[in-house]
């Protein structure tokens, strides 16, 4: 219990709060203080308004993406022809920076949600690619046998075959994914929306109020925690408790 | 009758063409490893889809993330059906456990189950007495003995191990030299 995760986050806020009091300055406020302006952000209503601008873009984003992702991957994977054609493109989009694809799109699309949203998924859904295109290049050839011998319909090697085999790839995927979308949203944000926490934390870095900006940056952390520990988690270890089949507990 | 062609495997001829009569019940294929069993089963059942050949692999390709009735219910939707041969197997007490919570022994049979259930013209093994205890090879045969009976398809095993079914009367080949070619035998 001793190193259970709620231990390891209070000491984080311990050494954050004890590193803060003895440095005394300004541009590293204390967790007390950052958290009172979380909470009175959130009473304020402000808080919400951005925040739930964000996370609409990191969903539509993320969802584009991962579904652009998922079919490039799923093609690169099956397909010789098509993977020594594409992969070169597919490792060009990794390899572009971020803010790059947000200044080209902006200039293309103007300050637009079309032109956030796009940056994001051309951003992200390479890196969903990859990886389930290594997931599918995995697949087990005794189940594809199987599933040729007992001439298994499309739709029953799609749900009993194949993405099963998939679903440590599609949550490593959601995982990196989602973790790093919000994080280009927020860049997104701060050079071309009037809304969200990037644009907060813009606003707060002009007017120097670090503990705005360390709240805002926290609020949604703590979201896309709950998003991991309520959602991605749960149904993780519901899909995959097979694994477990045969070891010892 | 079912018959086959030349099995290449690159620029290499593995298994000649031949064929087999299926009048008896039960054929045997023997020979040692490596000189094309697997290959001939494969061969088999990629050039006579009319039969409805159904191939058992040695390693039970059972899908680990779902149960045994699951497992069989992508061949047999029919929960009835399953359960008879569940239980002419005595394997009912597994139908609600994962493939991974099962012995080999037992992930045999139930391939074996789901073989039958898939309603085969054509039942072929591929070493299915490969690494089991003689307690299990001993409740494989039976099995096997139930399915000819109860079933009447016709079955082909091969193993490089044939007197293990000895006690099933087969009709015993053996596939020898390279490339490999079939020919009748005695055990």
């Amino acid at each position: 219990m001793l190193f259970s995760g709620t231990t390891s986050l209070v000491t984080l806020l311990i050494v954050w709060g004890l590193s803060s009091e003895l440095l005394q300055t300004d541009i590293f406020p204390g967790p007390l203080v950052v958290f009172a302006s979380l909470a009175r952000e959130a009473l304020s209503g402000e808080l919400w308004v951005h925040l739930s601008a964000t996370l609409g873009r990191v969903l539509a984003a993320f969802g584009l993406a991962w579904i652009v992702g998922v079919f490039v991957g799923v093609m690169l994977g099956r397909s010789d022809a098509l993977d020594r054609w594409f992969w070169p493109w597919v490792n060009v989009f990794l390899n572009m920076p971020a803010l790059v694809v947000i200044v080209i799109c902006y200039l293309g699309l103007g300050m637009t949600e079309l032109a956030a949203v796009l940056a994001v998924v051309i951003n992200k859904a390479p890196l969903i690619a990859v990886n389930v295109r290594d997931g599918v290049r995995q697949f087990e050839s005794r189940y594809e046998e199987f599933a040729q011998v007992y001439e298994l319909s499309w739709v029953q090697r799609l749900k009993l075959v194949w993405i099963p085999q998939l679903e440590p790839f599609l949550f490593t995927a959601l995982r990196t994914g989602l973790s790093l979308t919000w994080k280009i949203i927020l860049v997104v944000e701060l050079l071309g929306r009037s809304s969200g926490i990037g644009f907060q934390i813009h606003l707060y870095f002009q007017l120097f109020e670090v503990d705005m900006i360390l709240a805002y940056a926290l609020s949604f952390m703590m979201v896309m925690q709950l998003i991991e520990w309520v959602a991605v988690r749960p149904l993780e270890q519901h899909v995959q408790r097979w694994r477990k089949d045969g070891q010892l507990v | 009758m079912v018959s086959w062609s030349d099995c290449w495997l690159d620029d290499q001829l593995i298994v000649e063409a031949g064929s087999i009569d299926l009048s008896s019940a039960l054929s045997v294929v023997s020979g040692d490893s490596g000189v094309g069993k697997t290959t001939l089963l494969r061969a088999i059942s990629r050039q006579n889809p009319s039969l409805r050949p159904r191939l058992v692999f040695q390693e039970p390709t059972l899908l680990p993330w779902l149960t045994v009735t699951d497992n069989l219910s992508i061949v047999c939707e029919d929960i009835g059906l399953q359960e008879r041969w569940l239980s002419l197997f005595d394997l009912s007490e597994v139908s609600r456990l994962r493939p991974g919570q099962l012995s080999l022994g037992m992930q045999r049979r139930i391939a074996i189950v789901r073989g039958i259930l898939a309603r085969p013209g054509l039942l072929m093994l591929d070493e299915p007495s490969a690494s089991l205890d003689p307690a299990n090879v001993e409740r494989l045969i039976s099995n096997i003995k139930t399915a000819i009976s109860e079933e009447g398809v016709p079955t082909i095993i091969v193993t490089h191990s044939p007197g293990d079914f000895e006690a099933l009367r087969p009709t015993y080949f053996e596939l020898a030299s390279r490339p490999a070619v079939l020919s009748q035998s005695k055990f």
